[in-house]
């Protein structure tokens, strides 16, 4: 997995606590707040690399869906604080239900074969009921 | 007609409250949009003026034959479209070639989570199948009253 190097810090209680000078613009005023206020409705699909990244000590690369595509993330713990490297990989086409269907079969592919590093066992399951 | 559809935002007690303004845009007979009400300017106000498939032209597929119908027939063409993220209740009102096209936006998909995506995009697709449903008996209801001679 390739990531660029945009970033940001989070402590102990996933607050952010250092964005790279990328993020700022984005992220700056969430400084000394949860992550899950910069990334809403994430935390069920992120916690889970991140807490494995706490809880092994080791870095961790997973690919995730969010907002609309999907991400690449690497969490590496120092020791009280995650580092979280993140790149958009793709993005869904919501013109059409067809230009979404395809989209969406293209992730399936994506995330079968990145399957070892699945963080969101439920994603595979949720993209069965899509058309 | 597709009250039965919208959300429980749209219940009596709140439209008591808020009256939402009609979004609509007027093409003339090149569909060239000639006319954008207030509400739908934020939208399609810098669009005044341009053809409508050129500005957005993967609709062409989706609109175009219900414009085509409206002109031919000279009657009100209803329809419910899916088109970047919203499910959408169309009416369509021609005037000689020119067209009022008034929309109401039904549902939209929830993009931010796949568990969100899932389950807004099964909500937009039943509401696509039971709209379409509704416009179908109107439809043949419409079609029994003229061969009943009470059109």
């Amino acid at each position: 997995m390739r990531l660029d190097h945009r970033f940001f810090v989070l402590d102990y209680d996933d607050r952010i606590v250092h964005v790279s000078e990328e993020y700022h613009e984005t992220m700056g005023r969430f400084l000394g707040h949860s992550v899950w206020e910069y990334l809403p409705g994430a935390e069920k699909t992120f916690r889970a690399p991140f807490e494995e990244a706490r809880r092994t000590g080791r870095p961790v690369e997973a690919t995730l869906f969010y907002a609309g595509g999907l991400v690449d993330l690497r969490i590496v713990r120092s020791g009280d604080s995650l580092r979280v490297e993140q790149m958009r990989r793709t993005n869904l086409d919501f013109r059409t239900l067809g230009t979404l269907a395809a989209g969406l079969r293209r992730i399936e592919e994506e995330l079968a074969d990145r399957a070892p590093e699945q963080h969101d066992p439920r994603a595979l399951a949720s993209l069965r009921v899509l058309p | 007609m597709l009250d039965i559809l919208r959300p429980r935002s749209y219940d009596v007690e709140t439209v008591a409250v808020t009256v939402p303004q009609a979004s609509f845009v007027v093409l003339d007979e090149r569909n060239v949009i000639v006319e954008v009400s207030p509400a739908a300017r934020a939208g399609f106000g810098h669009l005044l003026g341009c053809d409508a498939f050129d500005s957005y032209p993967d609709t062409r597929a989706l609109f175009l034959p219900h414009y085509q119908r409206a002109r031919r027939t000279q009657r009100v063409v209803e329809f419910v479209q899916y088109y970047d993220r919203y499910v959408s209740h169309v009416v369509v009102v021609p005037d000689g070639n020119r067209l009022t096209v008034r929309w109401e936006r039904l549902c939209m998909l929830d993009v931010l989570t796949l568990d969100g995506l899932r389950e807004s995009l099964q909500v937009a697709l039943d509401t696509l199948e039971a709209a379409e449903e509704i416009l179908r008996r109107a439809e043949v209801r419409r079609s029994l009253r003229v061969v009943g001679g009470t059109r």
